[in-house]
């Protein structure tokens, strides 16, 4: 059985084992289970371990005490009932609660608070859940505290907590007497609802606390993912200073999102970073030395327009991509390094053709992936780049291809999310879930941005370029096309997510953006080379700011809070790295340098560059 | 379970919205032992599981009118139940993470009861009582959420609809979580008999 298949059946006997299964579909497993004992080996060991769940609760529930709660029960609500009915004696006022509630706050722990709240809340019923949900504010507050505290100062609270709560208090349109008790609401929406205050209180701490935060950071280490240029951005030359972006000193306010202060700190939506290689028709790959290659990178600190220069210089004409790929018995890595510059259709061809020949490796089933997804998405688009004179290809599906990756590279999640993906736009949500499970259980995520650009290299030099300035320009690339696979594959599973919000399927649409999430984090695990790194963290980015709309309890909120600290903290760590190797070619050229940075770039890719190698003058420094 | 079986939980709530309370007695001598195992399984603390299932109980009756009678009963409860456990916790702070078998061991203690099986098979009883130590130690190595869906599950024996009900999920996912526990579980389990 493979992967698949395997979670498949176990699922099926899950479902078996809880009666979920009709008569047919359980008959149908039976049948399976007996045909093979592999498969009726997996089912005796979840049968097993399902029935030692049940023995062991059995066994347990037998040994607890009985209890009999009904007498105490009913007299409490007789008594309370009675008390209430008494017309001298009147219920709490508004007022009372809301002063027992902010001695609550302020000192949860004073005896004379907890006595007057202990009094109003044993004086009614109707107010019982009134005084709860203000206890339940105060420990709240305080896990919130506890929890932020180790990396903060100490700061004062109190002012916020009672500037949210001052008013005392709501209207009474919003607190009828049927708000309160527990009401039978699914998940989080349910406990916005009866806990509503509570919350209030605790979406102001949160902002208090993240604009401390903000406050406190130390000058000078924007990210430069942020000015959507940056990681490129400039470093005018030596002469001046680092460009140092003084965090302005505005006073704490209290805005609708707790999560804004944190955002602004990150990209906005997922941008465009990389720019599409320059057209490369006319250019002479012969006459391109690796002098060139390192003024155009100084080019490509600069702006959008340099880093398209040194894509072009990583790209092919058409008509020479198109010879090298038709070139019989053809190097795999020349092939593969061609299909990139040419048409999606006649990509996918040659890459097809090389693994027929009995080629094979994860790069370049990924590869033909590429292609074969490039030219659906055309299809689906009407893209006229699709040349109507080439018939349609006799090849392997988009997700047969998807789901070779995934047999040929069981660790690489990438393949998981594609086909979790798929799934999603064909609307088999209960099996994208499951992809998605399956997908966040591995260890990391990558689009083989370092075996691309050795490919990239190799079609370079096989098409005229020099064995150095094929080197450098293959390494100075490496990573930007996987950078806009990466974001766009990205992208597509955030809109199923939002698209199954739109149809009502919350639940469903939070897990898939907290898979998002954990796919950012694979990919920033996973790559090597920076700039699929830095596609991971715009893909978590993008996923904790949908997802911020999603959770509304406190808990699931700090934790966002926290998932976002740590992600600010990481793209600072890739804008130091940035900065570092920009500053690389602040100097004259220097060919020996060049020659083995590069190497190492693509020896090993460039993000442990700093750690692995550091050259006289240059800190050892890294961006992990 | 012994009162009116034949009359549903939810036509009990309905008899409750016009205050009838023996309705809410039934409906405290059918579910109290299921109400006090659950927050048992919480609180670790029979006394304040007492406690709580009796509060539980009131919350019932205080919420009757907004009780959506073409709902399940049981569901709603454990949700109620689980609301004052989960505060509960909150409110004390420490909570003692004393392990399943540990609590079962002291439940039985409390109880007086040795073994509700065979009392012939001594020695199988030592073989399953084994086994179920074993168990209960793996289910210590899960995480909170997921030893919460097994007690809902083996321990409540609510199905996954009713799961879903109590901790705001979906079935699918309450399914998929619970296929991810079960595989967990294995492999806890043979590194356990790795170690031995």
């Amino acid at each position: 059985m493979s992967t698949h298949e395997r979670e498949a059946f176990e699922r099926t006997i899950v479902e078996y084992l809880d009666g979920a299964l009709d008569a047919h579909a359980a008959e149908a497993l039976l049948e399976e289970v007996n045909a093979s004992p592999e498969r009726r080996a997996v089912f005796e060991q979840l049968e097993m371990l399902w029935q030692a769940l049940r023995g062991l609760a059995q066994a347990e529930g037998n040994a607890l005490p009985a209890v009999d709660v009904k007498d105490a029960v009913l007299t409490a609500i007789a008594v309370e009932s009675a008390l209430e009915d008494q017309p001298d004696l009147e219920a709490p006022t508004r007022e009372a609660i809301a002063a027992a509630a902010r001695e609550l706050i302020i000192d949860p722990e004073d005896d004379a608070s907890r006595s007057a709240a202990d009094d109003l809340r044993a004086r009614s019923l109707a107010h019982r859940d009134e005084v709860d949900a203000y206890a339940a504010m105060a420990i709240e507050l305080e896990a919130i505290a506890q929890e932020l505290a180790p990396s903060l100062p100490s700061i004062d609270i109190r002012d916020a907590v009672l500037a949210t709560i001052a008013g005392d208090v709501p209207e009474t349109e919003h607190r009828t007497p049927s708000r309160g008790v527990v009401s039978f609401q699914r998940g989080r929406r349910h406990r916005a609802q009866s806990v509503q205050w509570p919350l209030v209180a605790a979406a102001a701490v949160l902002l208090t606390l993240l604009g401390s935060w903000s406050l406190l950071m130390p000058r000078g280490v924007e990210s430069p993912i942020e000015p959507m240029a940056t990681p490129v951005e400039p470093a005018p030359v030596a002469v001046e200073p680092p460009v140092v972006i003084a965090e302005p000193a505005e006073p704490l306010e209290i805005s609708p999102s707790p999560l804004e202060s944190a955002f602004s700190r990150m990209a906005e939506a997922m941008p465009e970073r990389t720019a599409p290689p320059a057209t490369v028709d006319s250019i002479n790959l012969a006459a391109i030395s690796s002098s060139d290659v390192w003024t155009a990178q100084q080019a490509a600190i600069r702006d959008a327009d340099g880093r398209a220069s040194i894509r072009a210089l990583a790209s092919l004409p058409a008509e020479r991509a198109r010879a090298l790929a038709e070139t019989p018995n053809q190097r795999p890595e020349v092939v593969v390094g061609a299909a990139a510059s040419l048409p999606p259709i006649e990509a996918q061809r040659a890459l097809l053709a090389l693994r027929e020949d009995g080629h094979q490796s994860p790069s370049l089933v990924f590869a033909e992936a590429e292609a074969a997804r490039a030219v659906a998405k055309a299809e689906v688009e009407g893209d006229e780049d699709i040349d109507i004179g080439i018939s349609a290809i006799d090849g392997p599906s988009l997700e047969d291809i998807i789901a070779e990756l995934r047999a040929i590279d069981p660790d690489n999640a990438l393949s998981y999310y594609w086909e979790a993906i798929n799934l999603l736009q064909q609307g088999d949500l209960e099996g994208a879930l499951t992809m998605l499970e399956a997908a966040e259980q591995l260890e990391s995520a990558h689009a083989y941005s370092l075996e691309g650009a050795r490919a990239t290299q190799a079609a370079l030099e096989a098409a005229g370029m020099s064995p150095d300035a094929a080197m450098a320009a293959a390494a100075l690339s490496a990573g930007m096309s996987q950078y806009d696979f990466l974001t766009t594959l990205g992208q597509d599973l955030l809109d199923e997510a939002f698209r199954y919000e739109a149809m009502g399927f919350t639940e469903a649409a939070e897990q898939i953006l907290s898979s998002a999430q954990r796919f950012g984090a694979q990919i920033e695990a996973g790559s090597p080379m920076s700039w699929e790194q830095l596609a991971g963290l715009d893909l978590q980015r993008a996923a904790i700011e949908a997802l911020e709309s999603f959770f509304i309890s406190t808990d699931d909120l700090v934790t966002l809070t926290n998932d976002a600290l740590g992600l600010v903290a990481n793209m600072d760590s890739m804008a130091s790295f940035f900065d570092a190797f920009n500053s690389l070619f602040l100097t004259a050229f220097d060919a020996d340098f060049f020659n083995e940075l590069s190497q190492a770039i693509l020896g090993q890719g460039d993000i442990d560059f700093f750690a692995a190698y550091a050259p006289a003058g240059q800190p050892a420094t890294n961006a992990h | 379970m012994t009162n009116s079986p034949e009359i549903s939980d939810e036509a009990l709530m309905a008899r409750l919205r016009d205050d009838d309370r023996e309705a809410l007695g039934t409906l405290v001598e059918r579910y109290q032992q299921d109400i006090f195992r659950f927050c048992a399984h919480y609180l670790r603390d029979t006394e304040r599981a007492k406690e709580i299932a009796q509060e539980t109980f009131i919350r019932v009756y205080v919420a009757r009118s907004r009780f959506d009678v073409t709902r399940s009963f049981r569901p709603w409860m454990l949700c109620i139940a689980r609301n004052l456990c989960l505060n509960d916790i909150k409110r004390k702070k420490t909570v003692n993470m004393e392990s399943l078998e540990d609590y079962a061991s002291d439940s039985r203690e409390i109880s007086g009861a040795v073994s509700h099986e065979d009392p012939g098979g001594a020695i199988e009883q030592m073989v399953a009582d084994d086994r179920r130590a074993a168990l209960a130690r793996i289910l210590e190595g899960l995480d909170d959420e997921s030893r919460e869906l097994i007690r809902l599950r083996f321990y409540e024996e609510l199905p996954a609809r009713d799961i879903a009900e109590v901790l705001g999920s979906s079935e699918g996912a309450i399914r998929t979580r619970l296929h991810r526990i079960l595989k967990r579980l294995r492999e806890l389990n043979q590194d356990e008999k790795a170690d031995l």
